[in-house]
């Protein structure tokens, strides 16, 4: 299933939420929340995550993993938890508007 | 990204940086995930690089080093594109120079566009100068104007102490505020303060930067300190700038004076001020914020027309114009607007074949270059891309030609600082190598590489890359590769041959004005000249000065002859003056004529050996009490009286500049045969009758005539002691040193 244009930001901070990951991670993480409906490229990924970081929503620092690999992990700012719930109240607002017009479908006559 | 994240990010450091953090994250990815989880890294990374926002940049440090390279492996075809445009844009920028210094530099004051010229025109002179009345008037009633200046350029006698020699030096007789409408700030001690504009004032001055370094070694102690200009003692309280040259192309004033002294200077018995039919006067004015062009001019025609309403005599058919210093130039010299276009289209026309040689040798390479090409578009890099890579190629090969060009364009503006109009002071033809000039060869570089480098760079990546593969490198060469080249070589010669032949024709012109006899003698000639007005003489003492001139110098041994002239022949400096001939008629609109003409005395033809080719000479019988004669050249007849005997014609004369009043009827008695006197012009006998003649009714109120001796033994001059004594001599008599 293709991401509608910029909600990729969206999940993004939304998965940092829970705690740090790098960047496959996240994508992992995207992938199993969505029960492998939506399948992030890492290549269209990567880009956002930089982006996100110029912006000063997310910070990334050195860390050692679990199977105790370095790698960079990202989290969380406090600007990132504001914007997150900035775009989290637009996107319900989006979606129930949306579900309202649509509703369920009904018979239609083809 | 914000702008200051970006502007982080111009800093190569910090790219380089972020490129190494980078790739080490996806190195440690690839180490957790493997490769292939992680897709297409190269683009993600170019899309990272691309959020940095100069990849752009790059690719042009990238594209230079690529051309730097692919120029370094092909040294010949560098040094010959590079050498061609240097000769052309270096002898470009030349004439640029001097196209600048002779009409397009703009002047060197705060804002030179907003700066207008004002002057006064009527039917018959377009370009006349406003009088101090007319100026005071239109000052207090304009308001389209934040500032209205007058200056007039005189020459006056320096002196630093009493002691020491004057030097004649050019000087501007400015209003009060002058250096403020010009938006100059003195480079030491300060303007002149409005009061120090009125009469009652002390006398104080200004000098230029130069004159500052010459006399005073540019010392503080300047200021305060003492200046006798004309006898009268100034205190000098600043110094212009050295930026600030005048408001004049060709005269550098090196002494600025207030206006009202103008009457004490020149030691006239009226005050000069209160004429008002004395148009001698430029006027420069400012425009206040939000007026245009138009609606200052419709209120000078409102001013314009009160005056002539108030005063009929003075301002008859007189009218005021405001004009840029462009046009005002134009107007003044339309000879060397020609002459500028002339120049500029044949240095242009250089420059056009140096660029089509360059675009030749570019179309050459390229058949060379093609399987290169073809295999970078093999391997995906775009037309465009090849395209821009070729032009940075092209623009290193211009900007070198144009720095190299700036080296061709010195040498021609030293040669061009050698040209001199003889004057004394000297004038200045300002050609240097300056900002304007750099800026012009840069252009010229930018301009020729579109010109010499679009085409061929174009007709490159449009290289057919599969069949250019397969040739092995000969590429297409069809039909139309050959054609445009045979075309640019037919092009190049033709402009050649156009170029050479206006230069021939320019040398053949230039050296038949050479070989053209002159119609006067000009070997064995001195000229001298004297200023008796500068040391304040009466209309007596100027007569009795002359007249002991005069003798002094015909009793000396060795020389044959002696006359004195009010304007030399071809020199630059001419006495217009307003002719009304008998009988002639004007066309529509015009009641006068201009004519160069100059006060001569009896011995002025034999003097000179110009031939009188009918009627006579002047002689001593003419005098003020006698009948008014004069000496028209052939060019004269020819226009006023064609087909008629010009003896015995009578001619209204006046000074273009003087009032009607002046004018005098004259008679013509001779024709003479000068006609390389630039024109027409009339000779009129007034010198040996100095008492009927104030000083003051000569152009710009100074009183400057020319003393020609024939000296015809002095056949070595350097070997003679006798011409050292004759030039002692003239010095001693006049304080002044001889001009040749």
């Amino acid at each position: 299933m293709d991401l509608l244009p910029g909600t990729l930001d969206m999940l993004v901070l939304r998965t940092l939420l829970a705690g740090s990951l790098h960047g496959y991670g996240i994508a992992k993480n995207i992938r199993s929340a969505s029960n492998e409906a939506l399948d992030i490229e890492f290549g269209s990924l990567y880009p956002a995550l930089k982006r996100l970081e110029a912006k000063g929503w997310i910070a990334s620092a050195w860390e050692t993993s679990e199977h105790n690999r370095r790698a960079k992990f990202y989290k969380l700012t406090a600007a990132g938890r504001k914007r997150l719930v900035r775009e989290h109240s637009k996107w319900a607002g989006f979606v129930s508007a949306v579900g309202r017009i649509m509703g369920t479908l009904p018979e239609v006559k083809g | 990204m914000t702008i200051r994240n970006r502007i982080k990010y111009l800093w190569p450091e910090r790219r380089r940086r972020e490129e190494r953090e980078m790739r080490e994250e996806l190195g440690s990815l690839i180490a957790i995930a493997g490769s292939r989880d992680l897709g297409n890294l190269t683009l993600a990374m170019e899309n990272v690089r691309a959020t940095w926002g100069w990849t752009w940049l790059d690719s042009i440090f990238v594209d230079i080093r690529y051309s730097l390279r692919a120029l370094g492996r092909q040294p010949a075809f560098a040094a010959v594109a590079v050498l061609s445009l240097a000769l052309a844009i270096g002898a470009n920028s030349a004439i640029f120079s001097f196209a600048d210094a002779l009409l397009l530099r703009p002047l060197p004051v705060k804002n030179p566009a907003a700066l207008f010229d004002v002057g006064s025109t009527t039917p018959d002179n377009s370009l006349e100068g406003m009088s101090f009345p007319d100026y005071r008037d239109l000052r207090d009633k304009s308001r389209s104007f934040s500032g209205l200046a007058a200056y007039r350029l005189t020459t006056l006698a320096a002196a630093a102490n009493p002691a020491a020699p004057a030097q004649i030096r050019f000087a501007s007789l400015v209003s009060g505020n002058f250096f403020a409408v010009a938006g100059v700030t003195p480079s030491a001690g300060r303007a002149f303060l409005p009061d120090e504009a009125t009469p009652s004032a002390q006398p104080v001055t200004m000098v230029s930067y130069d004159f500052w370094q010459q006399n005073y070694a540019g010392g503080r102690s300047a200021i305060g300190s003492r200046l006798r200009l004309n006898g009268i003692v100034f205190t000098i309280v600043g110094v212009a700038p050295a930026s600030f040259t005048g408001l004049d192309r060709f005269v550098r004033p090196s002494i600025f004076v207030p206006l009202w002294m103008a009457q004490r200077l020149d030691g006239e018995p009226a005050d000069p001020l209160e004429d008002r039919g004395r148009h001698d006067l430029v006027v420069k004015g400012r425009l206040s914020a939000g007026v245009s062009r138009e609606s200052a001019q419709a209120e000078l025609a409102i001013i314009g027309a009160a005056l002539e309403r108030e005063y009929v005599k003075t301002n008859r058919n007189r009218r005021m114009a405001i004009r840029t210093e462009l046009q005002r130039r134009i107007r003044q010299t339309p000879q060397l607007l020609a002459l500028v276009k002339m120049l500029m289209g044949l240095v242009a026309l250089i420059l056009i074949i140096a660029c089509s040689n360059v675009a030749n040798l570019l179309l050459a390479r390229s058949r060379a270059r093609s399987r290169e090409i073809a295999i970078r578009l093999s391997i995906g890099a775009g037309r465009r891309r090849v395209v821009r890579q070729l032009m940075t190629e092209s623009l290193i090969v211009a900007m070198a030609g144009g720095a190299a060009g700036l080296f061709v364009a010195y040498g021609g503006i030293l040669l061009l600082q050698t040209l001199s109009v003889p004057s004394d002071p000297p004038n200045v033809l300002g050609v240097q190598l300056d900002w304007r000039v750099v800026r012009f060869s840069l252009l010229a570089a930018l301009g020729s590489c579109l010109f010499f480098g679009l085409a061929p760079a174009w007709q490159t990546a449009r290289t057919d890359f599969v069949s250019a593969l397969k040739a092995g490198g000969e590429g297409t060469s069809g039909k139309g590769r050959t054609f445009g080249r045979d075309v640019l070589v037919a092009g190049q010669i033709a402009l050649a041959m156009v170029v050479l032949i206006a230069a021939g024709m320019f040398l053949a012109g230039f050296r038949n004005m050479l070989a053209m006899p002159p119609e006067f003698r000009t070997d064995h000639l001195i000229t001298l000249d004297t200023a008796p007005a500068v040391l304040h003489y009466s209309p007596e003492q100027t007569k009795a000065f002359y007249r002991r001139l005069v003798d002094r110098v015909r009793t000396m041994p060795g020389v044959a002859g002696v006359a004195m002239t009010e304007a030399l022949p071809l020199s630059p400096a001419q006495t217009v003056v307003t002719v009304v001939p008998e009988g002639y008629q004007f066309p529509k609109g015009r009641e006068t004529e201009v004519a160069f003409g100059a006060a001569v005395d009896a011995g002025y033809f034999s003097a000179l050996n110009v031939e009188i080719k009918r009627g006579r000479a002047f002689t001593d019988h003419d005098r003020a009490q006698s009948r008014r004669v004069a000496i028209v050249n052939q060019q004269f007849a020819k226009t006023f009286w064609p087909d008629q005997d010009p003896i015995g014609k009578r001619i209204r004369l006046g000074s273009a500049d003087g009032p009607a009043a002046a004018t005098e009827r004259s008679e013509s008695v001779g024709t003479e045969c000068c006609e390389r006197c630039a024109g027409r012009s009339v000779c009129f006998k007034r010198l040996a009758d100095r008492a009927n003649c104030p000083p003051e009714s000569s152009a710009g109120g100074r009183d400057e005539r020319c003393g020609i001796m024939d000296d015809r033994s002095m056949r070595t001059p350097d070997k003679d002691p006798s011409s050292h004594t004759a030039r002692n001599e003239f010095a001693e008599m006049s304080s002044l040193t001889p001009c040749s």
